[in-house]
């Protein structure tokens, strides 16, 4: 089985993008559970597989003659009745004395996600009530499309969504849970492994739903408190010809960069957009040329964008305010 | 003698082939009569008369004037004023302005309007402006998606009639001279050669040469405020006219009929008039009626128990007025969707005047983050940081220009300078009544909006 497993894993790495967005390798609590069902129900439904198959092979190969109507009627009890109410029962068994331990409270941070279209709003360190809630907790620290989490603690994942249903997955760590207008769902993060993993929408939600990932970062307690703290900061640099074109060209009616008058709500806060990974939703890495080029052209690396192309700016205007974004660490 | 005479498809297509040769033949001899002198037979001229009013009648029927647009509106009737004087009158003439010898020897000859027009219904009039007719002359509507305009073409129509020819002046020409002698400020503009200042007359039998619009009273707002936007959008603008990628049946005729160096002089001169909120402050604009208590609804101060900066505090959401339910903005949305306690139901759009306006200063000043609608003032705000010159301002705006254009970015349908697209994302996700309610607020908007961001609000903070 180990051989096997390590087969399947390998496949699936491979042809993930970035490395790791594989369920078979898992690094949290959730996902390796979820594996470890998958696995045996994969084991059992290939065991009662083979057993009908065999039953199949035996009556048209083996003793294709009539049998007694008694025997058949027994096998059809035991077989078709009996045994699959015994595995249907056992498996319900399983997966609900899984439930409560996976539902168990966190001990951990509360960090608010919305899934919008096409790009996840963060809010780290929100006061998140108990009980069925319809709208996501204020306040907080703003951030979007990267989620850091303390390792070994159990981290609550508030989701909800302003417009359409999405589905935040993070196929290492946990199982899906959709992010649905009008209501917060809770999700439990409890990774066992450091690391960078992959996250996306695993439900349609419009044009760009393939390009609506993120990226989960597991570190330390102490390297997340400090890493909250900071982008509880200012921006590093609010002095810039990058800011007043900023400004000027209106980028700040959607975006926010603390420390500065920029302080829209509609997209992602830039506040400390180069201390992230990644730029628009997972999809390029956070380099001056990839913020200019999404500056210029959004809509072309990112068919079904909201965000308007600003092309028309000079070039070098736009290279002023990605060169300005790219220094806010 | 019976002649018996058996037909056969054989027989049906010669006779097909033959009446086609025939055709061409007569085509072909160059002996047919196109001359516009020797006009149509009497019969054929009643032929072709009742075949173009039945079509008429036929084709218009489906057209439905929409419930908003009153033809006797003053307004309406003025904001096409000058489009047929330069576009219509050249043929059908004007109350004081004779038809051309050379027109009436047109075949068939452009009929005066003022005797015409009561033969047909607005729906059959809509239709010929819109399509025109074919082989008379009569053109189209240059911008087939404006219906808007041909609706106050049609205004125009309906009061022609009783129109006095210094009635006529007064709305298509500019006013006669008289009207450059108030050019705001008594100023000229320097280095005008004779072409800039016969389009500036073109222009200004709208526009007014001080750019706030002509008409008073209910014509008051009968065109948008052109004065004081910046020179680079007002260029680009009428460049995007002239090239037809902004849609307009009045605007782009005289876009096309200048050069871009005269419009570039034009849209300086137009620059440097003072904008409505200032003339506002001479007293040039009546105060805004929306409201009769003392002070005005919007003034820069927060409302009571209203945030007035971003997020609301925390501990005063339970205080809130749940106002923004009633905007047609779904319950929970807006900066409210972090609060904990569920809204009470949507109560519809507001209805009041007060209402709307109060969801329009929330848009214009905070936007509705969660419905991705940016607050206006962050591009379209006078005062503040410097702003990109692609950018018009918006306040003392006329009102049915600022919903008129949003529906139309709405629909996709609103080209314009290289940035026009940058709202579309941003109408496509407004209501109609967001669109109203904004609309209102920016044109009963008398002062310039400090913006809060830059600038510490007056005292009444």
């Amino acid at each position: 089985m180990t051989a096997t497993r390590l087969a399947l894993s390998t496949t699936f790495a491979l042809s993930a993008c970035q490395g790791s967005q594989t369920a078979f390798d898992p690094a949290g609590v959730e996902a390796e559970r979820v594996l470890t069902l998958f696995w045996i129900m994969l084991a059992g439904g290939g065991a009662i597989w083979a057993v009908v198959v065999g039953l199949g092979f035996y009556a048209t190969r083996v003793a294709p003659e009539q049998h007694s109507e008694k025997a058949g009627l027994r096998l059809i009890i035991w077989g078709g009745c009996g045994f699959t109410t015994i595995v249907l029962a056992a498996l319900l068994f399983w997966g609900l004395k899984m439930m409560p331990e996976l539902r168990r409270p966190a001990d951990g941070p509360t960090v608010a996600v919305s899934g919008e279209q096409f790009w996840w709003r963060v809010a780290y360190g929100v006061e998140g009530d108990p009980g069925v809630v319809r709208n996501l907790p204020m306040g907080g620290v703003p951030s979007a499309n990267e989620i850091r989490i303390p390792l070994g603690q159990r981290t609550e994942i508030l989701l909800s969504s302003p417009d359409v249903i999405h589905s935040f997955w993070v196929p290492q760590l946990a199982g899906k849970m959709d992010a649905i207008p009008g209501r917060v769902n809770r999700l439990i993060l409890e990774p066992t492994e450091a690391g960078v993993f992959n996250g996306a929408c695993a439900e349609f939600c419009g044009t760009a739903h393939a390009q609506m990932g993120f990226r989960v970062v597991v570190v330390s307690e102490s390297e997340f408190e400090a890493y909250v703290q900071a982008q509880a900061e200012p921006a590093a640099v609010v002095d810039s010809a990058g800011l007043d074109l900023f400004l000027q060209n209106g980028c700040a009616a959607c975006h926010s960069v603390r420390g500065t008058p920029a302080d829209g709500d509609v997209g992602p806060d830039l506040t400390h957009l180069a201390s992230r990974r990644t730029i628009a939703a997972g999809l390029l890495p956070t380099t001056e040329e990839n913020i200019a080029a999404f500056i210029a052209s959004p809509d072309h690396l990112k068919p079904g964008v909201e965000m308007p192309a600003f092309g028309m700016l000079p070039n070098e205007q736009i290279a002023q305010i990605a060169a300005w974004l790219g220094s806010l660490e | 003698m019976r002649i018996r005479l058996v037909l056969t498809w054989k027989k049906v297509a010669g006779l097909i082939v033959l009446g086609i040769a025939g055709a061409l033949l007569v085509g072909w001899s160059g002996l047919v009569s196109i001359a516009a002198s020797s006009g149509h037979f009497a019969i054929t001229r009643w032929f072709l008369g009742w075949t173009m009013e039945n079509a008429v009648e036929t084709q218009s029927m489906l057209i439905k004037k929409p419930e908003h647009i009153e033809l006797d509106d003053p307004a309406l009737i003025r904001r096409s004023a000058g489009h047929y004087a330069t576009g219509c009158a050249a043929c059908h003439g004007a109350p004081g302005v004779p038809q051309s010898p050379v027109v009436e020897q047109m075949t068939p000859s452009p009929p005066r309007l003022e005797e015409k027009v009561g033969d047909w219904s607005d729906e059959e009039l809509f239709w010929i402006v819109k399509n025109g007719i074919k082989y008379s002359g009569m053109p189209a509507w240059p911008a087939p998606e404006r219906e808007d305009e041909v609706w106050a073409q049609v205004a125009f129509l309906r009061a022609l009639p009783g129109m006095t020819r210094a009635e006529y002046a007064e709305l298509a020409l500019g006013g006669g001279l008289a009207d450059s002698d108030v050019a705001a400020g008594g100023e000229t503009t320097a280095a005008l050669d004779g072409i800039v200042e016969n389009a500036l007359a073109d222009c200004a039998r709208c526009h007014g040469r001080d750019g706030l619009g002509r008409g008073a009273g209910k014509a008051g707002d009968a065109f948008p405020v052109i004065a004081g936007q910046p020179a680079a959008y007002l260029y680009a603008t009428l460049r995007a006219f002239a090239l037809g990628r902004r849609e307009s049946g009045f605007m782009e005729p005289p876009a096309n009929r200048y050069t871009p160096e005269v419009l570039e002089a034009l849209a300086q001169h137009y620059a440097a008039r003072p904008g409505r909120e200032i003339a506002a402050a001479g007293g040039a604009k009546p105060a805004a009626t929306a409201s009769g208590a003392a002070g005005h609804p919007f003034e820069d101060a927060p409302v009571a128990g209203e945030p007035y900066n971003g997020r609301a505090p925390e501990n005063s959401l339970l205080s809130l007025e749940s106002w923004q339910d009633q905007a047609g903005v779904l319950e929970g949305e807006g900066e409210l969707s972090y609060a904990e306690v569920p809204l009470a139901a949507a109560a519809g759009p507001p209805t009041s005047r007060e209402g709307i306006l109060r969801l329009g200063r929330r848009i214009a000043l905070e936007g509705i983050g969660f419905r991705k609608v940016p607050a206006c003032q962050s591009c379209h705000g006078q005062a503040g940081w410097a702003r990109n010159p692609y950018y018009p301002y918006l306040a003392g705006q006329a009102e049915w220009y600022l919903s008129e254009q949003l529906s139309l970015w709405q629909e996709g349908r609103r080209g314009g300078t290289e940035y026009a697209h940058v709202m579309n994302e941003i109408a496509r996700n407004m209501t109609d009544e967001q669109i109203e309610a904004v609309s209102a607020w920016y044109s009963e908007l008398p002062e310039p909006v400090q913006d809060e961001r830059e600038t510490s609000p007056p005292s009444s903070r």
